[in-house]
């Protein structure tokens, strides 16, 4: 049975019935979101046993793949679906206690971003990959745009994220067309093992179907969005395009460049050169990021772009390819975003104190609110990369698996090290301005909710940071997953010939 | 200065457009042997199978050699317009995202236009205010039409939606009368959760979400091709009212 | 031929678009760009689908049966499904910017992205 779909179909539910409830009660949605990321994360986590066995195809309407729609539910997609509701559900956990709050129609618009999400993940054909990235897209613009702060600069921010966003989308279109006229399948298992492509045309090919995902995870020269987009966004939402609909794009572009694009696929032929552009694209990426943090006294923005850098690394780490590297990666974006997360809740909350989010204002808010100041330090402890927590580990694997690749490998390696220097000043010095500087009056206590959440994100990155065996099963195991050349086999297998 | 800069700007765009024009140009004319455009003859495209009704076709490796004819049935898909048939049936999970798309849309549309357009117009004239509801009439016959027609004739929800809308838009700008949008929300929900159900229905008696499990019907009859009529007067629905609450968003006026 | 020419006419398309996109700094202009380029790669993956004097996909009472052989008179149902749910998700995507645009305007007095605030805004 077919079951597995209902992964997808639970924040589509709670979407649907929040317009008639937000008729009635104006900031109605708040519980249908909860209601429905918990069960999916419940859902998720009691099919993961069974997965890790053997992966699934999920066919829809009966038609069997490559004719039909069908989805891959895999160690790889089913974790990152559980990390993708575990997020959603802290984010509106912690906007329950929120200062401003929220009419039902953002929540309708996060659950939307969720869904896609989730459907970005699990899916195995390229057009509804495509469409997934679109109601990520749309539901992010107006989220983005509908955050704090001055209404004209939140606009143009959304604006500026829109029409970036339209053209990348619009030129994977252009692409899918392409591929479509060349094979005559859209669906991702078929071309991961079919008829070799021109050399030329499949590295266009390849090239325009990567370009919103480049987008997505922000890669350079695709993230001039990220600073307003960050700065305008309310901080669960920030939280949430770098915890989600990054880790999403990130999780989505390894099973783009090692799985439809792999060895023995249409596009073997530009496989080689896709990768060492995505290789240098990353190393860019990383450098520009954690400088542009470094430099940046708008706290928001200022994790957006480290969000910027560590996503470069994690994109190193999976051009290695080796299974080392790529479990590192992996870990490496699993503790990104549940960092990430617990650095924007803390943010969310001090500027809420402070009134700007200006990193100068909250000289000895660490003193007055000693508890998130720690949870301040955890994250950044973990982003940087420090043993006990969980960054550590995806850091040295991937750092290991650049070392050991050698040629142009070695530029990721000593990009991740420069990228690990500047986090550690920018952090430090953020941590200093909390402990360490001023003396300025906070009144009123950290919220229930910040302190829930932030104890059940900071216990998760130091468990896995203390005992990285526990996770390890899962991670090798996503790993081999998004390394096989078994994904064509996979799919098809529930299918037939074409 | 700011001319030249613009200047500079245009020629450089211009350049910068001109090589990747060669370049793509280039790929696609690329003489190396593999795969290129145009590749990929209609016998070998997956919409042969469309077009033949022969996805799962009890001998999946051939393509059975009985054709499909209108005013016959029993295929696995019953739909006259083979389009249709790839939206609503075969790529169903495609519309569902669209449907996300529009509804994404809406609410974000919703969520930004919070005041309303407060200014002044011009009263309609007595012209407009005479044949809008006419042309209303015409328009809401016209759409439900091409809703109900999807499986049968080019159309469906989406455009039948749109015209259905338009007759809506037609009524806020002649009277500046914004309808309760109470009820566009409403209306908008429960057609929602009607798709929703009709698939989960499918997923619980048939094995896969949107399976068919009404009869598939002869080719070119009305009452055929399954919930096709069903599915895509839902999305009419939907869409109309969709569309209806971002026109009415945009035009303002009293409650 | 047709082909080819629909290719050359939809590349063209996407070209001005782009350039619409990169060059003009009124907002207005640029969504009209952006819907340019959405209308070149419409017209590019319809074109793609296009059988040289094929038919509509459509049966009708005058049409023969559908059989492997004359299925090849049909033209490709498959990327004018594609291009429905594009066109669709070009509508909300515009009817989004637009609504950002006009909340744009309403603060900032200005239709160019990158506009100075007005004092007014300064002192919100």
């Amino acid at each position: 049975m077919n079951m597995e779909i209902l992964l997808l179909l639970f924040p589509v539910i709670a979407a649907f019935v929040i317009p008639a409830g937000s008729a009635v009660k104006k900031t109605f949605g708040r519980l249908p979101a909860l209601l429905a990321f918990l069960a999916g994360f419940v859902y998720a986590a009691w099919l993961l046993p069974g997965v890790m066995e053997a992966p699934r195809v999920v066919i829809t309407a009966n038609w069997r793949p490559p004719f039909g729609i069908n989805f891959l539910i895999s160690p790889l997609s089913l974790g990152a679906v559980m990390m993708i509701y575990a997020a959603g559900f802290l984010s509106v956990l912690f906007d329950l206690q929120n200062t401003e709050k929220k009419k039902g129609q953002y929540y309708l618009l996060y659950s939307l971003v969720i869904t896609a999400s989730i459907g970005m993940v699990l899916t195995a054909d390229l057009f509804n990959l495509f469409v997934f990235l679109e109601i990520a897209g749309i539901a992010s613009f107006a989220l983005v745009a509908a955050g704090s702060g001055n209404t004209g600069t939140a606009s143009g921010a959304g604006l500026k994220y829109l029409i970036q966003a339209q053209i990348a989308g619009l030129l994977m279109l252009g692409g899918i067309a392409l591929v479509y006229s060349a094979s005559g399948v859209l669906n991702m298992g078929s071309l991961s093992s079919f008829a070799a492509f021109n050399p030329a045309f499949a590295f266009l090919a390849g090239v325009l179907i990567l370009l919103p995902v480049l987008l997505e995870t922000k890669l350079f020269p695709f993230n001039t969005w990220v600073g307003g987009a960050y700065s305008s966004a309310s901080p669960s939402f920030a939280g949430t395009l770098s915890s989600v609909t990054a880790f999403a794009g990130a999780v989505v572009m390894g099973r783009l460049v090692l799985g439809m694009m792999g060895g023995a696929s249409a596009f073997a032929p530009a496989a080689g050169k896709i990768r060492l552009l995505l290789l240098v694209l990353g190393v860019i990426t990383v450098l520009y990021g954690e400088i542009a943090a470094f430099r940046e006294a708008n706290l928001k923005k200022m994790l957006g772009y480290s969000s910027i850098g560590q996503m470069g690394m994690v994109i190193i780490g999976f051009i290695i390819a080796d299974a080392g590297a790529v479990t590192g990666a992996l870990l490496l974006l699993a503790s990104h975003s549940a960092a990430k997360l617990l650095l924007f809740f803390v943010t969310g909350f001090l500027v809420s104190k402070t009134g700007t989010p200006d990193r100068h204002a909250l000289k000895g808010a660490g003193r007055a609110y000693p508890f998130v100041g720690a949870l301040f330090i955890v994250g950044a402890l973990t982003i940087m990369g420090i043993p006990l927590f969980s960054g550590f580990w995806g850091k040295l694997d991937v750092l290991k698996g650049a070392a050991a690749a050698g040629g142009p490998a070695l530029a990721g390696f000593f990009a991740i090290l420069a990228g690990t220097v500047f986090e550690g000043v920018y952090f430090l010095r953020a941590g200093h301005t909390l402990f360490l500087e001023g003396e300025r009056k906070f009144e009123g206590k950290p919220n229930f909710t910040l302190v829930l959440t932030g104890i059940i994100l900071a216990a998760a990155v130091i468990t896995a940071g203390l005992f990285p065996q526990l996770i390890r099963p899962w991670l090798e195991s996503a790993a081999k997953d998004l390394l096989s050349s078994d994904y064509g086999n996979i799919i098809l297998q529930a299918g037939g010939a074409l | 200065m700011k001319k030249r800069n613009e200047g500079f700007i245009s020629l450089s765009a211009v350049i910068l457009l001109a090589a990747l024009g060669f370049l793509v140009f280039s790929a696609l004319t690329d003489g190396r042997p593999g795969l290129n455009i145009g590749s990929a003859p209609l016998e070998k495209r997956v919409s042969f199978r469309y077009l033949t009704k022969s996805v799962n076709s009890p001998d999946q490796a051939e393509i059975p050699a009985a054709g499909v004819e209108f005013g016959t049935s029993g295929y696995e898909n019953g739909s006259a317009n083979i389009v249709t048939s790839i939206v609503v049936d075969y790529r169903v999970l495609d519309t569902l995202g669209e449907i996300l798309v529009l509804f994404a849309a809406a609410g974000g549309v919703a969520l930004l236009m919070q005041e309303r357009n407060k200014k002044i117009e011009q009263e309609a004239s007595v012209i407009v205010k005479t044949a809008v509801p006419v042309i209303m009439l015409f328009a809401l016959v016209v759409g439900a039409y091409i809703v109900i027609n999807g499986h049968l004739s080019p159309g469906g929800g989406f455009s039948g939606g749109a015209v259905i809308a338009s007759a809506f838009i037609l009524q806020f700008l002649a009277f500046r009368k914004n309808p309760r949008s109470t009820g566009f929300k409403i209306t908008e929900t429960l057609a929602g959760l009607a798709i929703l159900a009709y698939g989960l229905i499918g997923l619980f008696t048939q094995g896969s979400l949107f399976a068919n499990f009404l009869p598939t019907g002869t080719v070119g009859e009305f009452l055929s091709a399954s919930g096709i009529v069903i599915l895509y007067t839902l999305i009419g629905v939907k869409v109309a009212a969709e569309l209806s609450a971002v026109s009415g968003n945009f035009i303002g006026g009293e409650e | 031929m047709e082909t080819v020419l629909f290719g050359i006419s939809a590349f063209s398309l996407v070209l001005v678009g782009i350039y619409g996109v990169l060059t003009r700094r009124n907002i207005i202009k640029i969504l009209l760009a952006l819907n340019i380029l959405e209308t070149g790669i419409n017209l590019l993956i319809v074109s793609l689908g296009n059988t040289p004097g094929g038919k509509a996909p459509i049966l009708t009472g005058s049409t023969a049966p559908v059989t492997p052989d004359t299925a090849l008179f049909f033209a490709d149902p498959l990327p004018q499904a594609l291009v429905l749910t594009s066109i669709v998700i070009g509508l909300g995507t515009t009817a989004l910017a637009l609504t950002l645009t006009l909340r744009y305007f309403r603060s900032r007095k200005s239709l160019e992205l990158g506009a100075e605030m007005t004092r007014e805004e300064a002192a919100e």
